[in-house]
């Protein structure tokens, strides 16, 4: 049995089908991508993996748990990485303390640190490239380098999957790169499977093993070269597709109708001419 | 020897200083400050309530400050209820809607007060820390004990779920338990500081001090220790030049003494960070 299984999933949030008849197994080792417009339920499967939202209908496991009825299990055994605007940024609090939390939050009170806790803690931050970090304040750091805590926060306690909700957002493109490479790693050399949701179609073409395209319903699921298609991509994103190379040499494709402040493309000179801006 | 009125009011302005500065700082954090505005009016309702069971009906006698403890609770509840999963902007929506409905039931209170008890009713509303009882210290002793040791025992719940609630639910923690508690404590807290200093200055005294202490602060710890330390001097100071230079209600010189600290600590910390640039 894969390590996440779900099948004929219909999942309401707030009296809205947010997905239909999704079905998907994924297996151990790797590394799958969401991938999909504004609202298609990306957000929304995760949550139901973790055992945040009932479903109205269909079987879900993970870890051959199913988290509609335990999900105090299923969240003891996953690493998570929710959205970044969930997360309090402007706490005195310490990386060291930051990552503790991923394990201590586990465990019931009093939560007190061991030595050994404190050893894990520096291993993990060793794993994410931040062991001098440790006594910083969390919101003295950039953005990249948060984004890497909070994955050593969902790494430290040896979870066989972690379940991440966009952890590249506002962060350039060399710590993205440096974030899939650390991602990459993890399920190459230590096992750890890895769901990641993303707006970024270029990521699932170079660092995933697999791609869920979903819109409210799957679209397309398995290897990137066979999910990646004209057709399937038009199905998710409509027509306005547009392929895009940064200046790094990346692909991007991007919707018409995207708009961020933070990625190559909408900062580039294009984007701008097409704004009418000067 | 002091006199027992000003070491009632010396006994009070520590209590409030401890609850101001470690509800005060975790009511900033998890961004429910405006909480305490809300707990505060419906604590005078409570407490006017309470009044006019116990002289206008046959209702046994319930002190005001137990009634103004638990329409406290009751708002802070009803927030955490309709706060749902505890995102900010709807903890905002639902504080907003539960202070409104506080303010409502306060002022229908009050028109049902006779007048000989309007004297009782405006000391919980502008604060009567000189004029505080005996019994009066003993509950808000006992109380600020309640909530200092409790703040103290789940201090690492507190700080997860005003970090990360949604990481803190993904790792198992029963967030919405301590979600509860903590808007239970921060409305307890309000109550101590509102017998003390009044409803309407308490909102001053528990976030400005917490506010400028996280300005500064390293740790949430030391937040903690500064925040109380600026409660005690506001509180102290203004107790001496109302005792001593100009009678003046020494709650709302505490307040604005709260606030002005307040603005030149923000001042000084923009300019040190536009220097830095």
């Amino acid at each position: 049995m894969g390590i996440v299984v779900v099948k004929d999933l219909t999942v309401e949030y707030e009296g809205v089908i947010a997905l239909e008849d999704v079905s998907l197994e994924v297996s151990e080792p790797s590394f799958t991508v969401v991938l999909g417009p504004n609202g298609a339920g990306k957000s929304t499967l995760l949550k139901t993996l973790i055992g945040f939202i009932r479903p109205v209908r269909g079987i879900v496991r993970v870890l051959g748990i199913d988290p509609t009825k335990e999900p105090y299990r299923v969240r003891k055994l996953v690493g998570y990485l929710p959205q970044r605007e969930f997360i309090e940024r402007d706490i005195p609090i310490k990386v060291r303390d930051v990552i503790l939390f991923g394990l201590l939050a586990r465990r019931p009170p009093p939560r007190v640190a061991t030595v050994r806790d404190l050893e894990k803690v520096r291993e993990v931050l060793k794993i994410v490239g931040l062991e001098e970090l440790a006594d910083k304040r969390f919101d003295e750091l950039s953005g990249g380098q948060q984004q890497r805590v909070l994955i050593a926060r969902a790494l430290v306690s040896d979870p066989k999957l972690l379940l991440l909700d966009e952890p590249l957002s506002a962060t350039d493109v060399k710590t993205q790169v440096s974030i899939l490479e650390l991602l990459r790693e993890l399920v190459d050399e230590r096992n750890v499977s890895v769901i990641m949701v993303t707006h970024d179609v270029s990521v699932a073409v170079e660092y995933s093993d697999y791609v869920a395209l979903l819109n409210r319903r799957l679209l397309a699921f398995g290897k990137p070269g066979d999910v990646l298609t004209p057709s399937n991509l038009v199905k998710a994103y409509g027509e306005g597709l547009r392929m895009f190379l940064t200046k790094e040499g990346r692909v991007m494709f991007i919707a018409d109708q995207h708009i961020c402040d933070f990625c190559e493309y909408c900062r580039s000179r294009e984007w701008r001419r097409r704004r009418g801006a000067t | 020897m002091l006199p027992s009125f000003v070491l009632y009011a010396l006994i009070a302005s520590v209590l409030v200083s401890f609850v101001a500065g470690t509800a005060g700082v975790f009511a900033v954090l998890r961004g429910v400050s405006f909480l305490i505005a809300g707990a505060a009016h419906a604590a005078l309702g409570g407490a006017t309530i309470a009044l006019i069971l116990a002289t206008q009906t046959g209702i046994p006698f319930l002190p005001p400050i137990v009634g103004a403890l638990l329409m406290a609770l009751a708002m802070a509840l009803a927030t955490g209820y309709a706060g749902g999963r505890g995102i900010t902007a709807r903890m905002e929506t639902a504080i907003s809607v539960f202070f409104a409905l506080s303010l409502c039931l306060a002022v229908a209170a009050i028109s049902l007060v006779p007048s000989e008890l309007m004297s009782q009713v405006w000391g919980f509303l502008l604060g009567d820390i000189l004029l505080l009882t005996e019994q009066d210290v003993l509950i808000l002793t006992v109380a600020t004990l309640v909530v200092i040791s409790l703040i103290s025992i789940f201090f690492k719940e507190f700080t997860y779920i005003c970090f990360d609630m949604e990481g803190a639910a993904a790792f198992g923690m029963r967030v919405h338990l301590y979600n509860y508690l903590l808007l239970s404590l921060i409305a307890t807290s309000t109550v101590i500081a509102t017998k003390a200093i009044g409803a309407i200055v308490v909102y001053a005294m528990m976030t400005a001090p917490a506010a400028t202490a996280l300005l500064h602060a390293k740790s949430i710890e030391r937040a903690i220790i500064l925040a109380t330390a600026l409660s005690l001097l506001y509180l102290c100071t203004s107790l001496l030049i109302s005792l001593t230079l100009v009678n003046i209600a020494p709650g709302a010189l505490a307040g604005v003494l709260a606030a002005v600290v307040y603005l030149i600590s923000l001042t000084i910390k923009r300019a040190r960070r536009r220097i830095r640039e």
